[in-house]
């Protein structure tokens, strides 16, 4: 599975366990919308990433906090494609 | 690219870029899927070139991204959006040596878009296979066909959409709050910020009473240390703060003057932990405040607690009911109060050393966006209960909002508070009815600004407002 398919998979499956999804819009903002804050989104996050780690072939995506900020004001497929841009297939170093 | 050709091209797309440039807002005018009309071939098939027109303009690809790509510049050749999206930028945008960080950022959001499609997550469209957006754009359209959906009757099945103009996350490190319990609430989190307690400042005159009240009362910090990563954070903000309400009464009624006057200082600690799988969130403020009445000439030093857990969609999350967001409202409280000075008079016979501990619980109800009536209601109970020491708080707030436009920046707020406050212990019953404005803009533009309260912040509120105390 390619990375930017894996990543789009993470988002979708977790928009869907927190009740975001569906209907399934790429459009939507994720503070304004889906009504995120800045700690709700830092969860979504960490099980995006938790979910890429433990995926065939694991990938692995980190973020900063001053990313999560920001990532209030996209919609679903910005974070998408900026998720994506933050994953690789190699492990961060400890 | 053939240089020579640049300024014709340039003649049309650099006007997209133009109207982009000037007027971010446009671009957000299209939705991030079109209408099937917009991109499907009679056929049922999406049209590639459409589509990549459609991602293209959207999302404001400048020519300098071009430089160093084998494909000719020109305007006028109907596939020309393809053959970028087919040249290989989209393979890393990040190693675009000739992109903008706005170029890489569209680049990415192209990326997001065709994965989002090709995981079957739109209901509008069916890709037979799942590929890397070069190759599609790459292949004819036959080939990793996206299918557009047509219902039993016929019709299009269309995507959902709604455009909303995104607002940038506020920079601002200053907080202004009605109590200093809800400096931790940050201004990204719109639907908490517009329920938390707001600071005050108003002068009333009562020609018939004869009698002139002044009124402060908020706290005003500032996020001095914010670090973490993976969304764990640590915050300290220290903060003032004042309760202040003097009403003078003329020599005609009797000259009576009566009065609140305490004022306050402290530091909030705020942590953010996240279980490794992001399942549970823990939110844990520990606030340390100085508080000293002059009324009274008391002074109290207080350790206050609070734990919050976060479970996304489930617990102090939002979760969708139909044209409804609720959230469940929860949290855990210990108050600690050390009197340093218990004061002058009768009072000082009740001032006692306390321990109280107990929660907050509520409910917070917000209209989905694309609901016609734009409505955010907040209810909540604090209930803390005495360890050791005098009083039991018990204090019920209530904020409902009507929002006048669909930005939010403008409202008409009615609030309704009753019972003993956590903070002071002193008891209070509340209405208002205010008419809100909120204006967000960096915190570079506003710096040489003052609202009309004079006070220095990156968000003015203006208020308009109604207010009866009992």
């Amino acid at each position: 599975m390619s990375k930017g398919i894996a990543v789009a998979g993470a988002i979708a499956n977790q928009l869907h366990h927190e009740g975001r999804w569906p209907p399934n819009d790429l459009n939507k903002v994720m503070g304004t919308d889906y009504l995120y804050n800045k700690n709700t989104l830092a969860n979504f996050l960490t099980a995006v990433k938790w979910n890429l780690e433990h995926g065939t072939p694991p990938y692995f995506f980190t973020f900063d906090n001053d990313f999560a900020k920001k990532a209030l004001a996209f919609d679903v497929a910005q974070l998408i494609g900026e998720v994506s841009k933050r994953t690789t297939d190699k492990a961060p170093k400890p | 690219m053939s240089i020579a050709r640049l300024p014709k091209f340039a003649a049309l797309y650099g006007l997209v870029l133009i109207i982009a440039g000037v007027s971010p807002a446009a671009a957000d005018d299209k939705a991030e899927i079109p209408l099937q009309k917009d991109i499907c071939t009679a056929n049922h098939v999406v049209d590639k070139d459409k589509l990549a027109a459609h991602l293209v303009t959207k999302h404001q690809v400048s020519v300098s991204a071009l430089q160093g790509l084998d494909i000719q510049v020109n305007g006028a050749d109907p596939h020309f959006f393809r053959k970028v999206l087919a040249s290989g930028i989209l393979n890393d945008p990040n190693t675009c040596k000739s992109c903008a960080d706005s170029d890489k950022t569209s680049l990415n959001t192209i990326n997001g878009v065709m994965y989002g499609i090709f995981i079957g997550s739109q209901v509008s469209l069916n890709p037979s296979d799942q590929v890397e957006p070069t190759e599609y754009f790459a292949s004819v359209n036959e080939a990793h066909q996206i299918r557009c959906v047509i219902d039993t009757a016929g019709k299009p099945v269309e995507a959902p959409g709604s455009i909303v103009v995104k607002t940038p996350p506020s920079t601002s490190k200053i907080r202004i709050r009605g109590t200093a319990s809800d400096l931790f609430v940050d201004r990204s989190d719109k639907t908490n910020f517009a329920a938390a307690s707001k600071a005050t400042l108003d002068f009333a005159s009562d020609k018939i009473a004869h009698k002139r009240t002044y009124k402060l009362v908020g706290d005003i910090g500032y996020d001095l240390v914010n670090f973490g990563t993976n969304g764990q954070s640590f915050e300290l903000i220290p903060y003032i703060g004042a309760n202040w309400t003097i009403s003078r009464a003329s020599k005609a009624a009797g000259g009576k003057r009566s009065a609140t006057e305490t004022y306050d200082f402290g530091m909030l600690f705020s942590a953010y932990l996240i279980e490794p799988d992001g399942s549970v969130g823990h939110l844990i403020n520990l606030r340390p405040d100085y508080l000293v009445d002059n009324q009274d000439s008391s002074k109290l030093l207080t350790a206050n607690f609070q734990y919050m857990p976060i479970v996304n969609g489930t617990l102090n999350d939002f979760k969708r009911l139909d044209f409804l967001w609720y959230k469940l409202i929860v949290d855990l409280r210990v108050d600690n109060g050390f009197y340093l000075d218990r004061g002058n008079g009768a009072p000082a016979l009740v001032h006692k050393d306390f321990v109280r501990a107990g929660g907050q619980f509520g409910v917070a109800v917000v209209t989905d966006s694309s609901f016609a009536v734009p409505l955010s209601l907040t209810s909540t109970y604090t209930r803390l209960y005495k360890l050791s020491g005098s009083h039991n708080v018990g204090y019920f707030a209530n904020s409902l909002t009507y929002f006048l436009d669909p930005n939010k920046y403008f409202g008409l707020t009615v609030t309704y508070s009753n019972g003993r406050r956590e903070d002071t212990a002193k008891t209070e019953r509340q209405w208002e009815a205010a008419l809100t404005a909120h204006f967000s803009k960096k915190c570079a533009d506003w710096r040489k600004s003052r609202n009309v309260f004079g006070i220095r912040r990156s968000h003015a509120v203006a208020r308009f407002w109604l207010r009866q105390n009992q």
